[in-house]
């Protein structure tokens, strides 16, 4: 049975976590404040540990810079309401694993637990180059479950922007990134992608540098875009030779969803920005 | 947009294979057919399987029936009619600004993927959330026991299919008789009644309920459905008692309206929580519920006199933090009233303004005293 630990003050909260967890299976202790969840954690071994953000006495950031210095210490989930994006970068930077928002919903977090607790065991880390709000830059390793991960990172960095510009790029940095970590870097986690987030007034731009050695557009015989438009389905065999993800039409629909998207020449990073007006 | 179901019309294999990639990343589940009468028959399938197309996406340029004809077709079609249309054309195949009534969107070739969705989630209308938002009227601030008499098959899934999704329990009659028997062994809030059907009809069982309802009290709203497009029916449905009428083919923004007109004011406290969505988060757990509505009761005094107190003392940081921490656990039950009085009392303690703050923190304690009074509704409701 996995063991979970949950920080947490309120009570209700609180409550609500520990029944739905323990109602999936999973053996949950659950704690008011950062100083009671080291002690549980000096005493017992945790698969996780679920925490708040603001508390009294230690607040969740120092709990994660705590938690780090335990050999072998347990992923942690960080649960956010209107968290600022400083404060959410300093959980990246303390390696919070992932984050949830509340109100705390039971479906989404009971598949948040599983798929943190499924991730592979060894991954390295992603390192933070720059943590300032307007300007992010990070190390990530290339690995599936770090690209998903980084997804709900981003969301969180631009919620003042409208649902359709966040539904936009969302959509296009998940595109790029796989890209990045599946062809760049073969899927390596000991290869990284660089990515860089900047926000001005006007426009929200993404840099993705890959490992990889580039790329020539007519060599890309998995890519639609590779393809006239009358040509395109060949893509599909192309694919499906290769025992490729479903999809291909990533490049394609990334120059339609933002208003700039440059390759630099040998097609190993990639720019896109999008305008805000 | 999950799994709802959308036709994609194109004779272009790949336009097909574009569009199909693009509805499957919004998670609907896309159909694809390369002309107008595959169209026809997949949207004919559909509808007498009971699980008709949320939505249709026709080319504008195709060989043999082009789209154009196509949304003639659909429209023409009783059973299809209630299908939003858009179209993609090349640029310049329609007058620019020209809004064709069959269709609900028209987008340019290539559609931007976020123009694209933007048009699918307005066409949708009253099942999209986009629309119910912009109409809070249309929106149920909880769930509706409905009886729902009709007699023909497919009419009564398209219909069921509609109230489900707006989060009603709806009970099946498929005669007048059945009407009057169910009406007499359960509970109801609404009922909505086909007026052609079998053995007694819509109008007679209409008579029958309210003249009932002058011995034993009360009064059920009820929404005609019928076929005929009649002024003098309206009428006769009002005469027999009848409080709204809704013409088939059933059009989902219609149906919500005139249930929304004619449904019985909640009851109090309904607009504080909502139930129904507050269980979903918790997985359908009831007695969780109970239990943290009971922590939340004991908790609150507390917290609000943590946010009282902070006030007195003119500590603004400490108010941040009470505040926060009374937002966070009112947020458990997605109660909006005292969850922004939180919000507002935890940025003016975050911009260092306290001028206001007794005003406020009235505000919040009354917020909260609703909330209250709400909880202590539903948990009765819940045992």
């Amino acid at each position: 049975m996995k063991r979970i630990l949950v920080v947490e003050d309120d009570r209700t909260t609180q409550h609500l976590i520990g029944s739905i967890l323990k109602s999936a299976g999973y053996a949950v202790t659950a704690v008011n404040d950062g100083p009671a969840a080291l002690v549980e954690l000096k005493s017992q071994p945790f698969d996780l540990v679920l925490t708040d953000i603001w508390m009294p006495q230690m607040n969740g950031i120092d709990l994660l810079a705590e938690l780090r210095k335990i050999p072998h210490s347990p992923r942690a989930v960080v649960l956010t309401s209107d968290t600022t994006p400083e404060t959410l970068l300093r959980a990246i930077r303390e390696q919070a694993y992932q984050f949830l928002t509340k109100p705390v919903q039971g479906k989404e977090l009971l598949e948040l637990v599983e798929s943190t607790l499924e991730a592979p065991g060894e991954i390295p880390p992603i390192e933070v180059i720059s943590a300032k709000p307007d300007w992010v830059e990070l190390l990530v390793p290339c690995e599936m479950s770090t690209a998903e991960r980084l997804q709900g990172f981003i969301a969180r960095l631009d919620t003042d922007l409208s649902d359709e510009v966040r539904g936009a790029v969302g959509q296009v940095f998940r595109e790029m990134l796989l890209n990045a970590i599946e062809w760049g870097g073969q899927l390596d986690p000991n290869r990284k992608v660089r990515i860089a987030y900047l926000r001005a007034r006007r426009m929200v731009l993404y840099r993705i540098a890959d490992p990889g050695p580039g790329f020539k557009f007519e060599d890309l015989t998995h890519a639609a875009v590779a393809y006239s438009p009358e040509d395109r389905l060949q893509y599909v065999d192309a694919r499906l030779e290769k025992g490729l993800r479903p999809g291909g039409f990533g490049i394609l629909m990334a120059q339609a969803m933002v208003d700039e998207l440059i390759y630099n020449e040998v097609h190993n990073e990639v720019v896109f920005v999008k305008y805000l007006d | 947009l999950r799994n709802l179901r959308v036709l994609v019309v194109d004779d272009n294999a790949t336009n097909r294979r574009i569009l199909e990639e693009t509805v499957k990343a919004w998670h609907m589940k896309p159909v694809l057919v390369e002309g107008g009468e595959q169209a026809l028959a997949a949207l004919e399938r559909a509808a007498k399987g009971g699980r008709p197309f949320a939505l249709a996406l026709i080319d504008g340029q195709m060989p043999g029936m082009d789209g154009l004809t196509l949304a003639r077709r659909i429209k023409a079609s009783p059973r299809l009619a209630s299908v939003p249309l858009i179209m993609l054309t090349s640029a310049g195949a329609l007058p620019a600004g020209r809004k064709d009534p069959d269709l609900a969107a028209t987008l340019t070739k290539p559609a931007k993927h976020s123009a694209l969705l933007a048009a699918m989630v307005a066409a949708m209308g009253a099942n999209g959330r986009a629309a119910a938002s912009r109409s809070p009227r249309r929106q149920p601030a909880r769930s509706l026991r409905i009886l729902l008499a009709e007699d023909d098959a497919v009419n009564q899934t398209l219909a069921m299919r509609l109230l489900e999704k707006r989060g009603h329990k709806v009970t099946v009659a498929s005669s007048g008789r059945q009407v009057l028997d169910k009406l007499r062994a359960g509970q109801f809030d609404l009922v909505l009644m086909d007026v052609q059907m079998p053995d007694i009809d819509g109008l007679q069982a209409a008579r029958e309920i309210r003249r009932r309802e002058k011995k034993a009290g009360g009064r059920i709203p009820i929404v005609a459905l019928t076929a005929y497009a009649m002024k003098g029916d309206r009428q006769r449905c009002l005469e027999a008692g009848m409080d709204g009428y809704v013409a088939k083919p059933i059009r989902a923004a219609e149906l919500f309206e005139a249930i929304g007109h004619a449904s019985p004011a909640p009851p109090p406290g309904a607009d504080i929580v909502d139930e129904r969505s507050l269980l979903a988060r918790l997985n359908g757990d009831r007695s969780l519920l109970g239990e943290l509505i009971a922590l939340f009761q004991a908790d609150a005094p507390k917290m609000l006199d943590a946010v009282s107190q902070a006030i007195t003392a003119k500590d603004a940081p400490a108010l941040q933090v009470a505040a926060h921490k009374l937002k966070g656990s009112v947020a458990n039950f997605s109660s909006r009233g005292a969850f922004e009085a939180a919000l507002r009392m935890e940025d003016m303690a975050r911009r260092r303004e306290l001028e206001t703050a007794p005003a406020a923190a009235a505000a919040l304690e009354k917020e909260i005293g609703r909330l209250r009074r709400a909880l202590k509704d539903l948990e009765r409701r819940l045992v």
